[in-house]
């Protein structure tokens, strides 16, 4: 009896030699190809998602959301919008804004004028039933209104610095401020209220030179705008306009459409208006002492609520237009009338909800001036908005999708493996 | 010398040799086929790397190879409890040769077998091939021995003798 090897060898010497297919060569040299782009796929796509990581969390999300959006001096968003939720914050430095507006909570959000990223701002001692905030005309600074025990205190905040100083304060917490405007110069601040004490007045505040003007009213005022001059226009809720200079003489305009004065012209002979359902925007001609139209030009915009928000020179106004037909508002820059080198642009910009349109204000400094062309973007489209604040799930969605590939390498590979 | 040349020349030359290995491994020409093929691709993707002692990763790729196969398909083998019954001597129709009682090894008890009386590696270096230790070589030779005993009882001298 032969023992174990030997049997061993007899079985095997018995084994026909086995065929070796003629292009395994090939086969071999192709699956190594394969083998080795994939790999260098896969190294590619580990070092751009670690350094695609390393870049955006050594970045906060407001820098990566804007990286490639910023705009240098800062424009107008092409969208303006209400955010929804959004985290209050109490540093107000947060640089220039572009608009300010109160969100559907009844909190003041601005969008920093470079990137479009709102900032729903914890002003101190915010009302919200006292709503009234004016973003001055370039943009750097917030007047609001605060309780401050008992004293209403109109504030300016320095958006740059975040710093903030009392303009006007007055004993009472009877006072409540309905509503403030800038000068187009930003050097002095108009403010009205229906009761100031015992009567409603309106008044001007002038920062630079620590002076304040208070007109008693024997009526109801809706707005009170004031010209670089220190004019004031005064609406009243029977409708009537005033002008009401600084030297004290008051003049009463009758006009044939109820009103609410909305801005002086930087150089004072405009006094743009808000009115009612029309097909036309108004203006008060303060030389002339009566109030002009400029129709919608036919097959734009129908019956709609104008609101302007501000002058870009002597003669251009940009406005939100809200249509009655539900289409929206609209950012629109007309001229106070028709003539020959009128203006009437419309979809300047979107305004998105009533609530933001109504209590819209506008750094119009930032609206570059109009080269004459159709084509030429006054507005800048920052893209989808996103929150300081909120998380920007981008870099997850790249890094999700990375790692994703990553894991479908390594399966194939062990399948690969474990298949032989 | 090309790559290519080089490759074709050692299937040449040792083609053969490893196809009676295969062969021994599996207990069957398919897989022992499927197996050598499988040895010499992967030894082709890395013939640069290999290519002055080719033979040493070819073999080491079919005994592992050979396992991991034997892991993939273990669930649908039948029990070994099955195995494990000696045929009945009167029958000389099932009386099992040592191919078949081969056949009825795991592949690590019948890779171990070959390693150690067909390569003639001693229990280190069987141990070194396969990945495991010196004591489970041991462990693993004399359950091998034992079962083609209990499986072949008329191989007991050939098996005894070198158990």
């Amino acid at each position: 009896m032969t023992d174990l090897r030997t049997s061993l060898r007899r079985v095997a010497d018995a084994v026909e030699p086995l065929p070796v297919a003629d292009d395994l060569w090939h086969r071999a040299q192709a699956a190594r190809r394969r083998g080795q782009v994939l790999a260098a796929a896969a190294v590619l796509a580990i070092i751009a998602s670690v350094t695609w990581s390393a870049v955006l969390l050594g970045t906060d999300d407001r820098e990566a959301r804007t990286a490639s959006q910023e705009v240098p001096g800062g424009a107008i968003p092409s969208r303006i919008e209400d955010p929804g939720d959004l985290p209050a914050t109490d540093d107000l430095a947060v640089g220039r804004a572009s608009v300010a507006f109160v969100n559907r909570d009844g909190d003041p959000v601005v969008l920093t004028a470079t990137d479009g990223v709102p900032h729903r701002l914890a002003l101190p001692d915010w009302d919200r039933s006292r709503r009234a905030l004016a973003l001055t005309p370039d943009g750097t600074a917030l007047a609001y209104q605060r309780t401050r025990g008992e004293d209403t205190v109109l504030v300016r905040v320095d958006l740059g610095s975040g710093r903030e100083r009392v303009l006007f304060s007055q004993p009472g917490d009877s006072l409540t401020y309905d509503s403030l405007a800038w000068s187009s110069d930003g050097t002095r601040l108009s403010w009205s209220a229906s009761t100031f004490g015992d009567v409603p007045a309106v008044g001007v505040v002038e920062p630079l030179l620590s002076r304040s003007r208070i007109v008693a009213l024997p009526y109801t005022p809706t707005n009170a705008v004031v010209a670089p001059d220190g004019t004031l226009a005064i609406s009243a809720a029977n409708g009537a306009l005033r002008l009401d200079s600084r030297q004290g003489g008051s003049t009463r305009i009758e006009t044939q459409r109820s009103a609410v004065v909305a801005g002086f012209s930087p150089d004072g002979r405009y006094v743009a208006l808000a009115t009612g359902p029309a097909s036309a925007s108004y203006t008060l001609d303060v030389r002339r002492r009566v109030v002009v139209e400029h129709p919608f030009p036919e097959g734009t915009l129908g019956e709609s609520v104008v609101r302007p928000v501000g002058w870009l020179d002597d003669r251009l106004q940009l406005l939100v237009v809200q249509a009655l037909d539900g289409s929206g508002a609209e950012l629109v820059v007309t001229t106070p009338e028709v003539d020959d080198t009128s203006t009437w642009r419309r979809s300047v910009g979107s305004v998105g909800g009533p609530g933001v349109a109504n209590s819209l204000s506008v750094a119009v400094d930032l609206v570059p001036d109009l080269d004459g062309t159709s084509s030429q973007q006054l507005t800048h489209d920052f893209g989808e908005p996103v929150a300081v604040g909120q998380r920007d799930i981008s870099w997850m969605i790249g890094l999700g999708v990375a790692a994703a590939i990553a894991l479908g390498m390594a399966l194939r590979w062990l399948w690969r493996r474990l298949l032989g | 010398m090309t790559d290519r040349s080089g490759f074709d020349q050692f299937v040449r030359a040792r083609g053969p040799a490893l196809a009676r290995t295969a062969y021994l491994l599996t207990g069957d020409h398919h897989l022992a086929e499927d197996l050598v093929q499988a040895a010499l691709a992967k030894a082709a993707q890395h013939w640069e790397r290999i290519e002055t002692s080719p033979e040493a990763y070819v073999r080491r790729t079919m005994y592992h190879q050979n396992i991991s196969w034997w892991r993939r398909r273990r669930f649908t083998e039948t029990a070994l409890g099955s195995y494990d019954e000696p045929v009945a001597a009167a029958d000389p129709s099932l009386r099992l040769t040592l191919e078949q009682a081969l056949r009825r090894l795991t592949p690590r008890q019948r890779t171990v077998l070959v390693l150690r009386y067909f390569e003639d590696l001693t229990e280190v270096q069987t141990a070194a091939e396969l990945g495991i230790s010196s004591g489970a070589v041991k462990s693993m030779g004399r359950q091998a021995l034992r079962r083609l005993r209990d499986l072949a009882p008329e191989l007991a001298d050939l098996v005894g003798a070198d158990a």
